[in-house]
């Protein structure tokens, strides 16, 4: 049973560092009621950002907090251009990802420097670095292949709970009121203005932890990895409700879904990959996941009613 | 005192580029309110009575003109930072609360409106008895409801609950903008009764936009009509508790030379 | 509920008819293929062959990532966890299979094909020493030769344009590459850079002012992706055009001296052969294809009034002339 435990590992692996991207766009998606599309570029960049700052010597935690800083400071641009500059959220978020490509490729650049092969100010597509430290090692050591799973673990956990306690205070629940309704938060004195900026701040960080993760995990930094990223968010987000929320659960709970939706979808992922020999009808079959998974409330619905019309039947033959 | 100066507002709506279908929503409009006014506002749609709140609120800036709170211009203070000192009741009711949030959610936004935003943990214990304190002269229970979400309450309970959020930090200005008009009648009722209740408890200087004439006539002492974004009738005290609706809408006729819409009307 | 037991029992039935996909006693042999374009169709077709000739009785399983970064991931975990020895065709496929193999921490020999640059890619430190399990065939091309090409025209062209993608690592190894030619052989060389095919026509307006009289194209797929733009600057100030590898020359260059994909696949699979036959993985540094024919393309040529001479046409391997 050897492909089982493939199947099951490599989905939890994949899942547990995709449903920290999912939960980074779950801030901007269900509290801010924001698309932010900025997720594509800034995942990739995080991933950038943590190569170069490991190959220069920094240990791979402290790492992470910069590309957690620096999709932060992502973030915070698309937010100021959506509110200030008043460009609808949707182009907001492509801008800062067109912005980030370019980005994370000199940043590569500098880190190729680093051996001679390229000068600072060279754009570099992607770096390889199978040989570098990561926040992996530690666990590894210890289980293996399960140290990588052990290791998301805690990050998801802390990122978790950290969102549940801020979330709970002051600024965070003026921060989830302007997402649910602007109009009645202005007039409860909120600034939506900057509620919105720090929300999309927050949501942007955490997914750039979750590239920096990713560039670990897979020792590469490579501009076009972060393609496809929102797709896989929201499906993990529109799963993990649609699997786990009947009615309206705390907060925490909402973002445990996101874990149990992302590795749900890989799960269904890599079952589908081993039945199709070709990989290339795998972008269809992922298309076509998607928009089962978006048409799973319609199914809710459908089923309902029909439960309640084989009631109803019921009950007039009984009578 | 005068609480509220309103000097040579005016406004101009521009619809689709051409001047002639531009709408002029308030025209030069002066208005002045003592402390402790209770004044109900009446006219026709498009009179420019939701506009002048929402001049006032800060939602709309005027073209021209100057509002004074306590002898301060606050044309220039955003519509967020108004509400420190301006409370607001909508007519949709799902606008002034948020329905996922639960109530004490809710009346925790409003508790600290007008203070500095902390990153200390919201929703003390302590405060959950002071909001039960709030909503118990209700006398609807909803003092018992506070975990609950606000979207299992009906509309007249919601707006009762927005009711107690505007007033809850003593504002210098209540404005409440036909916020029975989308309850069923006997509701309305309870809810005006409620509002009544509330503003001359705390004496609240108070401007009730409404479309319901009796309730015009019976609440506050003082009645404002308005048409084309002007004030063509104001009377007070005495001369407004004799008044019946037969004769504002003569009133209004002779004003106008108009005749004042059915609906209107027909919402005696 | 009934439904939750119906998706259960599908599970099932999928994980069985996955499992028995598994043969025990035959060799499990993974390929990763990047994106599915000629070149690394044809190293995969010559791979296979050569399993094939040596009488190997394998398991192929093939995974197409479509050059998506989530299913190069996927994919490599999957191969990993489940081969005897596994092939990576082009760069991004092979350092994938290299950080999958880092995870699930066995000693999966790892064999690669179509990178430009094993050691400037990180792949490996040394390419005439693998010492980490892994190596492969090398499909640099001859840069230094095909810019030499450009001295035996007997044009008298001196100064050369490059153009090339910023994002292609490999184009960056030929740069230097051509980079040291230049000044080998006494050439000036005007190098100018894109990152996105809208970028090429811009590109190469800089290079005609520069006035280059000829232009080197690198293998570098982006830029063959707006070939047609490059070789339409070109033709308007009357350049001739080298490339670096042979699918250019119907896209419009005069010369090249080429690699066939499918021989350095088929090198690969010997490669690999020897490796399920017992030899070591640091005995087999990384190969070259040997052989690198000359082709002319004649009417290219004619057409910007360019007459090969003699003693080249004499050398070439292969010569267009319709």
């Amino acid at each position: 049973m050897n492909v089982f435990y493939n199947i099951f590992t490599n989905s939890l692996n994949l899942g547990l560092i995709y449903a920290l991207l999912g939960i980074g766009v779950y801030v901007a998606y269900r509290v801010l009621d924001i698309a932010d599309l900025g997720a594509e570029g800034v995942f990739p960049l995080g991933g950038a950002v943590t190569v170069l700052m490991i190959a220069l010597g920094v240990p791979p935690i402290v790492a992470i907090l910069i590309a957690f800083v620096s999709g932060g400071i992502m973030g915070l641009i698309t937010g100021v251009l959506h509110t200030k500059l008043k460009i609808p959220s949707l182009l907001a978020g492509i801008i800062t990802m067109v912005m980030c490509v370019p980005l994370a490729q000199l940043l590569n650049g500098i880190t190729s420097s680093l051996n001679n092969q390229a000068k600072i100010g060279d754009f570099v597509g992607s770096i390889t670095t199978p040989f570098m430290p990561t926040v992996f090692s530690f666990f590894r050591s210890f289980f293996g292949e399960w140290g990588y799973i052990v290791t998301s673990i805690i990050v998801i956990g802390v990122i978790i709970g950290a969102l549940y306690w801020f979330f709970g205070t002051e600024l965070g629940i003026t921060i989830r009121a302007t997402g649910k309704n602007k109009i009645m938060s202005r007039a409860q004195g909120i600034n939506t203005d900057s509620r919105v900026i720090i929300g999309l701040a927050i949501s942007n960080a955490i997914v750039a932890m979750s590239g920096s993760l990713y560039s670990q995990l897979m020792l590469t930094s490579n501009s076009i990895f972060g393609q496809g990223t929102i797709v896989i968010a929201l499906a993990s987000i529109l799963l993990g409700e649609a699997i786990m929320l009947y009615g309206k659960p705390n907060f925490a709970v909402a973002l445990l879904s996101v874990f149990v939706g992302c590795f749900s979808y890989m799960l269904v992922i890599n079952l589908a990959m081993r039945l199709l020999n070709d990989n290339g009808y795998l972008k269809l079959v992922q298309a076509i996941l998607f928009v089962l998974i978006l048409c799973i409330p319609l199914f809710k619905k459908g089923f309902k009613n029909w439960q309640k019309k084989m009631k109803a039947r019921r009950i007039d033959a009984s009578a | 005192m005068q609480v509220l100066d309103i000097i040579n507002l005016d406004k101009t709506f521009i619809l689709d580029g051409q001047t002639a279908n531009n709408k002029h929503a308030i025209d030069h409009l002066n208005l002045h309110i003592d402390e402790g006014d209770f004044i109900t506002i009446i006219g026709s749609n498009g009179s420019g009575k939701s506009t002048l709140l929402n001049l006032i609120a800060g939602s709309i800036e005027p073209d021209e003109g100057q509002i004074l709170i306590d002898n301060e211009n606050i044309v220039a203070i955003k519509n967020h930072r108004r509400s420190r000192f301006i409370g607001r009741v909508f007519q949709d009711p799902m606008i002034g609360t948020i329905g996922d949030m639960l109530v004490e959610e809710n009346m925790f936004l409003a508790h600290r409106r007008g203070k500095s935003t902390t990153l200390r943990w919201g929703l003390k214990r302590n405060q959950k008895a002071y909001f039960e304190d709030l909503l118990k002269p209700l006398g609807l229970g909803l003092e018992n409801r506070l975990g609950e979400r606000m979207k299992n309450l009906s509309g007249g309970q919601r707006q009762s609950v927005t009711l107690t959020m505007a007033t809850m930090n003593n504002p210098r200005l209540l404005l409440l903008d036909e916020h029975t008009a989308a309850l069923d009648p006997e509701t309305a009722k309870i809810v005006m009764r409620i509002t009544n209740e509330v503003v001359k408890k705390a004496k609240l200087t108070t401007i009730m936009v409404t479309h319901n004439m009796r309730d015009a006539i019976r609440y506050g002492n003082r009645l404002i009509m308005m048409a084309d974004g002007k004030v063509i009738f104001d009377c007070r005290d005495e001369e407004k508790a004799n008044l019946t609706v037969e004769e504002l809408i003569k009133k209004f006729s002779e004003k106008t030379g108009d005749v004042l819409p059915d609906t209107v009307i027909l919402n005696k | 509920m009934k439904m939750k037991r119906l998706l259960l029992t599908a599970l099932a039935a999928t994980t069985m008819i996955a499992s028995t996909a598994c043969d025990a006693n035959k060799v499990q042999i993974g390929i990763l293929k990047f994106v599915n374009i000629a070149p690394l169709n044809d190293a995969q077709d010559g791979f296979v062959a050569a399993l094939d000739e040596a009488g190997i009785d394998y398991n192929l399983t093939l995974k197409d990532a479509n050059a998506d970064g989530s299913l190069v991931t996927s994919s490599s975990l999957t191969l990993i966890g489940e081969s005897d020895l596994v092939l990576g065709i082009a760069t991004p496929a092979a350092s994938g299979l290299l950080a999958a193999r880092e995870i699930k921490g066995n000693n999966v020999p790892i064999l690669f094909t179509a990178v430009t640059d094993p050691v400037y890619s990180g792949l490996m430190a040394d390419d005439d020493n693998p010492d980490s399990n892994i190596t492969g065939t090398s499909d640099m091309n001859p840069v230094r030769e095909q810019v030499e090409l450009f001295t035996k025209l007997g044009l008298g062209i001196d100064k050369i344009g490059m153009i090339y993608c910023s994002n292609e690592t490999n184009s960056i190894v030929q740069k230097d590459l051509a980079a040291a030619a230049a000044a080998e052989f006494g050439l000036e060389f005007v190098f100018e850079t894109f990152s996105e095919t809208n970028q090429v026509a811009a590109a190469m307006d800089a290079l005609i002012e520069a006035e280059i009289d000829g232009l080197y194209t690198p293998t570098d797929s982006t830029l063959v992706s707006a070939y047609s733009t490059v070789k339409a600057k070109a033709d308007a100030a009357q350049i001739p055009i080298i490339a670096g590898e042979e699918a250019c020359l119907e896209l419009g260059a005069i010369a090249t001296l080429s690699i066939n994909y499918f021989d350095l696949g088929k090198i690969t699979g010997e490669m690999a052969v020897e490796i399920l036959n017992g030899k070591s993985i640091s005995e087999l540094p990384v190969r070259r294809v040997e052989d690198m024919p000359l082709i002319l393309h004649v009417d290219n040529a004619e057409a910007l009034g360019i007459t090969f001479p003699e003693n080249l046409l004499a050398e070439a391997d292969e010569v267009i002339d319709n």
